[in-house]
């Protein structure tokens, strides 16, 4: 059953459909559609199961009539990403943003948070927001990596812009690790 | 047409609020008890208790016993065979995670 991190959150409820397949009194196999709505529990992690208890039923695979298990994964998300109870971000950040610091906007599952980066921070830097992972006992946390994004050099001003701080950091070189 | 059922508001979540007996969880497995028993044995599942009238799993362990009795039921695995399966399957799933964390950060 694939729900989305959010619903995870906050909990929820969700239909799914089931096929079963059952025999008619000609011995044909057919497929019968059963429909459930469920509940999400709160901080239900991908790969765990739900055990729906009394929902089970004859015709289900290998299981013994009794109880329904569904297992649980998280729908891909193009800005979240789920490992266990910790959840990651990528955030970009601006050069200036990522050398002088900078409170910014960042969204989570639960909504949008601000974040402090630090002075001096460079590309792949975790910040860790504790607690504001998947609310399991305890919570996870929310990881959010930096990422520098270079503003594109696209116009006259702005490559004049990158020369002007190319000349103000005449000594930086960046390779200087590699020499040797 | 079908109708929607429910809503059925007990769903828990396997891992973290349940624990099976041997028998419980030889019929979420479809398997005989005594198929369970030499998994215990062979250090596939470890359950708390002693013996196997007081043996508690923890719900965690349900997918491990899942798959360790589909090794021995549909391939028909010895259960120490079994367990060297599980041992490899365990390490592959550890080794994506790793492979995913330094891959994404």
């Amino acid at each position: 059953m694939q729900i989305d991190l959010a619903e995870s959150y906050r909990g929820g409820r969700r239909t799914i459909s089931l096929q079963l397949p059952v025999r008619d009194e000609q011995g044909h196999l057919n497929f019968k559609i059963r429909q459930l709505e469920v509940n999400i529990p709160k901080g239900v992690r991908s790969g765990q199961h739900l055990r729906l208890k009394g929902q089970g039923g004859a015709g289900h695979g290998t299981e013994p009539a009794g109880d329904l298990y569904l297992e649980v994964q998280f729908a891909p998300h193009r800005l979240f990403r789920a490992d266990g109870c910790d959840v990651y971000v990528d955030l970009p950040v601006a050069p200036w943003e990522a050398a002088l610091g900078a409170s910014v906007t960042m969204p989570t599952p639960d909504g949008n948070v601000q974040v402090s980066v630090p002075a001096g921070s460079p590309s792949g830097r975790r910040l860790r927001l504790r607690g504001k992972g998947l609310p399991t006992t305890p919570p996870g946390d929310l990881y959010a990596v930096l990422s520098v994004v270079l503003p594109p050099a696209g116009n006259d001003a702005a490559q004049a812009a990158y020369r002007a701080l190319a000349s103000s950091f005449g000594d930086f070189n960046p390779r200087a690790a590699m020499k040797g | 047409m079908n109708s929607v059922e429910g809503p059925f508001d007990h769903a828990v979540i396997v891992e973290t609020e349940l624990q099976f007996s041997l028998v419980e969880l030889s019929r979420v497995c479809g398997v005989e008890t005594a198929l369970l028993e030499s998994l215990v044995e062979e250090g596939v599942l470890t359950p708390r208790g002693d013996g196997p009238t007081e043996w508690s799993f923890a719900g965690a362990i349900m997918p491990r016993a899942r798959t360790a009795t589909r090794l021995l039921r549909d391939l028909e695995l010895s259960a120490p065979g079994a367990a060297l399966v599980i041992d490899l399957v365990d390490e592959i799933e550890r080794l994506k995670a790793q492979l995913r964390r330094a891959v994404c950060g």
